[in-house]
Parts: C-alpha cells; sequence; structure tokens
C-alpha cells in the first residue's frame, strides 16, 4: 500500500513556483504562530509561578544596552528580509560585522 | 483520552484557524467575485437541471474558467489543499508522541466484550478501495496505527470541528448535524438499525442516543476503523456490533433490519456500487423500513462556484468519486429500485447534509 501523497501537478496560483513561495510562506506563518502560542503560555506558567509579571513585561521599556541590542537585532533581520530581492553580491566585510548579531 | 504536546496542537489550532478564513472571508469574496461575472446568471440557469454525467463534466469545465478569474477562490483552494496535507503533516508527529500514552490507555480500557467485533481478515478489498489515500491520509484508513487519536485529540477536534471543508460549511456544529440527519428516520420506534460504511460509533453513537433499545450493526471494509469503532461504543457502553464486510454483500438475513442509516458515505464509492449497496440494503430492509441516507448535495442542488468547488475535491483532496457521486440523482435510483415515499432535501444552507429517505414498501 503506498504511504505517499503526491501534490497536485496543477498550480492553484497560476504557476508552479508562486505555489513553492505561498507554501514557504504558510509554513512560516504556522511557526510563527506556534511560537506565539508558546511564549503566551510560558508568560502565563511564569504568572501563576510569580517569577513574571505579565503587566509589567508588557510596559516594560528597554534602556541602555538592552535597547541597543535590540535595535542591532531588529535593523539586521529587515535588512536580511527586505533585502533579499535586491541584494546582487556579498563581501567579506560586509559579512564578517554581522558576527556580533544573534 | 490523550492530549497532545504545544507544538501539535498549537500547529493544528493553526490549521483550523487558517481554513475557517479560508472558508468564510476569501469563500465570500469569491462569491461576491462570481455573482458579479457576466455568466453567472445563465450558469446559474444551467446549473438548476438535473443531466447525466458527461454533461455535467463539460458544464464545470465552464463553470470553473469563470470562478477561477476571482483571486480570492484561487487562494481559498490553494489554503484548502494546503490545510488538507497539513493536517497529516502535523497530527501524525504530533500524535506518536502521545504513543505510549494511547497504548496505556488503550491497555486501561480495553474492550471486556470482543463478540461486538467481527473482523474478517480473508475479506478481499475491492478495487475501487484498495489503495486510495482517502482526504490525503498517508496510507488510507488503514495507513496508520494511531488514526483514532489523531483524530480525536488532533484533526477532529482542531481543524474539522471548525468546518470548511468539502461539504460541510464553515461554523456549523457537525455533532448537531448527525443528531439531525438521525432524527429524519419517519418510524421513531426502530428495533433493529444497520449502517454500511460506518466508520466509527460516531453515527451508531448518535442513533444510540435516539433509539435507546435499538439494535445496532455497522459494516466497513476497514478494520483500523472498526476497531476504533468497537473501542469507542464498548468504553461508552453503545452496545454496538462491528462487522467487517462489503455493504454490497451485508451478512444480514432479507427483511432483518427496520432501519439503515448511510452517513457520508456514497460519495467515496462509483454510482455503480452505490446502486449495489442500494440493492443491498432494499433487500435486508423489512416491508415499511425505512432508509436515510446523508451525503454531500448533488450538482444540481448548489450554485456553479460551489459545485465547481465540490468538483476540486476530487483531484485534489483525494476523493476519487466525489464528481461522479454529484453527477448522480441518488433519490432516482432509490425509486428505480423500489423504495417508495423518497424524498431528498437540504437540512442546512448550501445544501448540506443533503438528505435522501425512502422506504421500502409496506
Amino acid at each position: 500500500m503506498s504511504r505517499t501523497v503526491e501534490r497536485p501537478a496543477r498550480p492553484y496560483l497560476g504557476q508552479m513556483e508562486l505555489d513553492d513561495v505561498m507554501r514557504m510562506n504558510t509554513e512560516l506563518l504556522a511557526e510563527l504562530w506556534i511560537l506565539r502560542d508558546r511564549v503566551t503560555v510560558l508568560e502565563h506558567m511564569l504568572e501563576e509561578k510569580k517569577i513574571v509579571d505579565r503587566k509589567a513585561l508588557a510596559d516594560f521599556v528597554p534602556q541602555g544596552e538592552l535597547a541597543q541590542e535590540l535595535e542591532r537585532e531588529r535593523n539586521a533581520l529587515v535588512t536580511r528580509v527586505a533585502g533579499a530581492p535586491h541584494a546582487k553580491t556579498y563581501d567579506f566585510e560586509t559579512l564578517a560585522k554581522q558576527a556580533d548579531i544573534g | 483520552m490523550i492530549t497532545l504536546k504545544q507544538r501539535g496542537r498549537a500547529g493544528l489550532q493553526f490549521l483550523g484557524s487558517l481554513q475557517h478564513y479560508s472558508s468564510s472571508t476569501l469563500r465570500d469574496q469569491a462569491e461576491a467575485d462570481f455573482a458579479a461575472q457576466p455568466e453567472a446568471e445563465s450558469l446559474a440557469k444551467e446549473f438548476d437541471s438535473d443531466v447525466g454525467p458527461s454533461v455535467w463534466r463539460e458544464r464545470l469545465g465552464r463553470a470553473r474558467d469563470v470562478v477561477e478569474r476571482s483571486k480570492a477562490y484561487r487562494y481559498n483552494r490553494f489554503y484548502q489543499r494546503w490545510v488538507g496535507e497539513q493536517n497529516y503533516i502535523r497530527a501524525i508527529p504530533a500524535t506518536e508522541q502521545r504513543r505510549t500514552e494511547w497504548q496505556a490507555f488503550l491497555a486501561k480500557n480495553k474492550p471486556k466484550d470482543t463478540s461486538r467485533l467481527q473482523l474478517n481478515p480473508e475479506l478481499e478489498m475491492p478495487s475501487w478501495y484498495d489503495g486510495v489515500e482517502w482526504h490525503l491520509e498517508p496510507g488510507g484508513w488503514d495507513g496508520y496505527d494511531l488514526t483514532q487519536p489523531m483524530f480525536m485529540a488532533g484533526i477532529g477536534p482542531f481543524v474539522f470541528a471548525l468546518g470548511g471543508y468539502a461539504a460541510v460549511d464553515v461554523d456549523c456544529n457537525i455533532r448537531a448535524q448527525r443528531a439531525e440527519v438521525v432524527k429524519q428516520f419517519r418510524k421513531r420506534d426502530l428495533k433493529r438499525i444497520y449502517e454500511p460504511g460506518c466508520g466509527g460509533a460516531t453515527t451508531l453513537g448518535v442513533c444510540r442516543q435516539q433509539f435507546p433499545d435499538a439494535e445496532l450493526i455497522g459494516g466497513d471494509l476497514s478494520p483500523a476503523l472498526l476497531r476504533g469503532g468497537h473501542f469507542m461504543s464498548e468504553m461508552l457502553g453503545l452496545n454496538i456490533t462491528f462487522r467487517q464486510e462489503d455493504c454490497t454483500k451485508v451478512a444480514e438475513r432479507d427483511n432483518s433490519v427496520d432501519g439503515v442509516i448511510s452517513y457520508a458515505l456514497h460519495h467515496e464509492m462509483p454510482p455503480a456500487v452505490t446502486e449495489k449497496t442500494l440493492r443491498e440494503m432494499f433487500r435486508i430492509l423489512t416491508p415499511g423500513g425505512e432508509m436515510v441516507i446523508n451525503d454531500p448535495p448533488p450538482f444540481r442542488a448548489v450554485n456553479p462556484l460551489q459545485a465547481v468547488a465540490l468538483d476540486w475535491d476530487t483531484d485534489n483532496r483525494a476523493e476519487p468519486y466525489f464528481s461522479a457521486a454529484a453527477s448522480i440523482n441518488l433519490a432516482k435510483m432509490m425509486r428505480e429500485i423500489g423504495f417508495v415515499d423518497v424524498e431528498e432535501y437540504a437540512l442546512e444552507k448550501r445544501g448540506y447534509p443533503w438528505v435522501t429517505r425512502g422506504r421500502k414498501p409496506a
């Protein structure tokens, strides 16, 4: 008995590559939700154990080194994602600067 | 029972939400897009009349070209297929993580009465059934030994319960629908009820609520589904007998049951097998006995967009006989076999549940 489900040859969105990109996009959306669900559950459990106050967490404003770290990470993410279709070359110097990110 | 770990639960809940969005917001937009097309009115008129399968193919082809102009429809279909696949891609590993717990649960609740499960390892699977991976489930009904907990703890509550797939409308209550279908028996004192293609104990479980003293018998080809049904039946004290058999040749004697219920079965078999099944059910029914059928609506009972969407299931959600079944006239077939007082009607909007019922002459 076959245990392999074949995917349809006909694209749903007019072009097979577009279907592929949408598959990746939807898969990432699922992963994003799983992570958000987990963070919410984690916050709830930490609050129940009186380790974290969820209101304080929501009101918290990062300052100093933490704020700089978040900014660095945020900018790098934007550059990687929004810049992906525009990047034509890559070089040692730019890549080396990314060593302190993440 | 078992509960899934966070990743499995959240992943399946996401599928439920995506399918819900696809079947409500996108579906509504697709219907509005279709209504705005110049061909919409004439197609709707054509779809109102009953014709043979070859004419339906031609009609559906033309309607599909119009329906697919809608971007919302194309995305709706993309998400329907994606969710259809992901149900298993996500639920199988999530259920596998609970294998030990499920096996312990089975061992603790071992059915005491094994006589109510009658498997037949010698039964030859009909060629139309063998090897079909129904609903995109790898290996089909008998492909995965944890199918029962996979549905009960995962796909059932987190995805299917929200509706919005195949003929099942979004936001409907699939449990209440089943009860409503069983209420369509005109006689309310049935003594013996048979269900061809029963799968598990779901429909016969509803029969038990409505006919507490009736003898209930279910037949199916799949040993995995029958085992699951028997397990649930014994655990809940439903007293149902499960028998592995081909519903075109069942073990019941002539004139031996006064009720036959068939739930979402005929779209999963070729029309010729449906006809044989109806003849077999006619044989076992007592004079005056009644058969109640629920299946997806025929193409003639729905609008062109819904017909195109139902037809889509045939090639895109491993429902090889869906279009053939929606092209036939079940009520007419029942009358030709000899059933009388035959009626057909929808219980809810968008034509589902679609009930066909008829009696064997008294």
